[in-house]
């Protein structure tokens, strides 16, 4: 109950600090690809829609999280509204919870819509449509989901430009950690080796969220994969968010 | 019964580069009773907030033990009784003071029939019935602390926690809360504040715990000032200066409040002298007042202890005139109203 509580003023505060307006953003982008790019690559029109849709989306859900996600707790440290809220019969862990949820939630809305607006375009230049869109929105989310905790974990213990950048930086290293792996390899370094294999373990690999290329170019995605994929965000996410509510409970707030 | 306890509280926090130990709390101990009004008085940096911090559980403490409610700081049964207004109370400014009261009704899961009912009545008895629908950030900072007092009584709690209630606010804001909190008061409910407006804590505070660097240097029981009335207060107009230098050469201070000039005596033995160098220094007899004690001699006398205990620099002298020589500082009497009013016109003359 509480952690709704506070998922709903996290969701009630984006929607007042005009998060949302990042949609239109979005449908612009679509409208320009549509109308710009897709002339330029002969006999593959159809395909640009759909790739920069898919990517716009998952961009956009990021820069949400970067921007707000990030700086969320440490605002309410920073403007002592959490003296308030903490002095209030809520754990720590079912605040940072709820602000989990609230960011999500905002997310999800404007993924909901962004799906909508990605449709209509699909829609208008006669792009095919295939069910795998919706597979690889919804594992756009579920990254999502796992980028989220990154920021509050980081969240729990430093200020938000660090989160900010820390939380970056693990959503470009956990699409390079395969490449990584490769090029560790390759050295023949017993000692790079062991450290790409630590971060590989550490690190969430996000690239297995990636469905986009299957999808525009209607190459067969596995349900085994979808489910395991999703299996994987919802325990790397729960993992994160238990650490940082240990490192949490240990804060002061003077 | 006790409401809150603490008991040997010792607190420090860690800061800057160097990460240096600063000691906020050392160990305190005091208990405050049910239907209770306990002020802590201090100035900044004395430990005021850091207890309430640590009643709360916001604050680890090192060592000593914090109870409310008979159970450990931060329980959750216990904040359910409880109301806390922040120092410089900040809310979240994208609600309307409204759906900031909603948002504490159901953090403390109050049932949603009863909360529309209730939050009408914590904002009539606020007074922001008419602005509960605008956005807090255009609030006053008068606005905000009464919003914030709204919150913290919206689950009609047995213990209300306030810091600083009456900080940065005018007259009129404060004459409100000091009437709001006289209601309460009367309503048997518990109030734990933290002041440093020693007029507003004389005026609603039971006993008032005196901190100092993070000491509790004593704990006074409001009621029982009046039994140390011993000084009289000799007021009149028009003495002449010289008839004022010859008081104060005999020992006494006398000062210039305004077109008053005030004489302090020490014993009532003293009057008749007095009241004879008024008659000979063309003086025109206003009146002859007995000076109880008040908080603020006893707070400035434990700051005086403590700064000299510490060798610290003492803290900044209240009013005095620009040729006053550093001898016992002038514990006054004026209320703050009267300082204010005052300022700038006193002279002053220490004996």
């Amino acid at each position: 109950m509480s952690i709704l509580v506070i998922a709903r003023s996290t969701f009630r505060e984006a929607v007042r600090d005009k998060v949302f307006s990042l949609v239109g953003v979005f449908g612009l982008v679509l409208l320009l690809s549509t109308v710009v790019m897709s002339p330029l690559t002969i006999g593959a029109q159809t395909k640009i829609v759909a790739d920069i849709g898919l990517g716009a989306m998952t961009a956009f859900s990021l820069i949400v999280i970067l921007l707000v996600g990030s700086g969320m707790v440490h605002k309410e440290i920073d403007k002592r509204t959490i003296t308030t809220i903490l002095s209030k019969p809520i754990s720590r862990l079912e605040f940072l919870i709820g602000k989990s949820l609230g960011l999500l939630w905002t997310i999800a809305v404007m993924m909901g819509a962004m799906t909508a607006l990605f449709l209509v375009a699909v829609l208008l230049t006669r792009t095919p449509f295939r069910s795998a869109f919706l597979v690889s929105i919804l594992l756009s989310m579920a990254e999502m989901v796992v980028v989220t905790s990154v920021a509050m974990f980081f969240s729990s213990f430093t200020g938000s430009l660090l989160t900010s950048l820390f939380t970056l930086g693990v959503f470009i290293a956990g699409h390079t950690l395969r490449d990584l792996e490769t090029f560790a390899g390759a050295t023949g370094n017993g000692g790079v080796e062991r450290g790409a294999l630590v971060l590989r373990r550490l690190l969430p690999d996000l690239e297995l969220f990636n469905i986009r290329n299957a999808a525009v170019h209607g190459l067969p995605v596995e349900a085994l994969h979808v489910l395991w994929s999703l299996l994987y965000g919802a325990l790397y996410s729960a993992s994160l968010l238990g650490l940082a509510a240990i490192l949490f409970r240990r804060r002061e707030f003077r | 019964m006790v409401v809150c306890a603490l008991h040997d509280v010792c607190k420090s926090y860690r800061s800057g580069f160097a990460m240096r130990r600063k000691v906020a709390l050392d160990g305190i101990n005091f208990e405050v009773e049910a239907g209770e009004t306990f002020a802590c008085l201090g100035h900044n940096g004395a430990g005021k907030s850091t207890t309430i911090k640590a009643l709360l559980g916001l604050v680890r403490i090192d060592s000593g033990e914090v109870r409310m409610f008979g159970a450990p700081a931060g329980n959750r049964a216990a904040l359910r009784r409880v109301g806390y207004l922040p120092e410089n109370p900040y809310f979240y400014d994208h609600l309307s003071g409204r759906e900031l009261l909603q948002l504490a009704a159901d953090l403390h899961r109050l049932p949603r029939p009863q909360v529309g009912a209730r939050m009408d009545e914590v904002l009539a008895l606020v007074g922001m019935t008419d602005a509960a629908g605008q956005r807090l950030r255009t609030y006053s900072k008068g606005m905000l602390q009464r919003i914030g007092l709204a919150q913290a009584l919206i689950n009609d709690p047995d213990l209300l926690i306030l810091d600083e209630p009456m900080s940065g606010l005018d007259p009129v804001g404060r004459h409100q809360i000091r009437t709001i909190l006289g209601e309460l008061k009367q309503r048997g409910k518990t109030l734990f504040m933290s002041s440093h407006i020693l007029y507003d804590v004389e005026a609603i505070a039971d006993r008032a715990a005196i901190l100092s660097g993070g000491n509790l240097r004593r704990i006074v029981r409001l009621q029982e000032l009046p039994a140390a009335a011993r000084k009289l207060e000799v007021q009149c107009r028009g003495l002449q200066g010289d008839a004022m230098a010859a008081l104060a050469a005999r020992g006494f201070t006398v000062y210039r409040d305004g077109y008053v000039v005030r004489i302090e005596l020490e014993e009532e033995t003293q009057l008749s002298l007095v009241l004879a160098a008024v008659r000979t220094g063309g003086g025109q007899l206003l009146g002859v007042v007995p000076q109880r004690q008040t908080l603020e001699e006893i707070f400035l006398a434990e700051a005086y202890a403590a700064a000299r205990a510490s060798q610290s620099p003492a803290p900044a002298r209240p009013v005095t005139g620009p040729t006053a020589p550093a001898i016992t500082p002038r514990v006054g009497t004026a209320r703050p109203e009267q300082e204010v009013r005052n300022a700038g016109r006193q002279e002053k003359v220490i004996s």
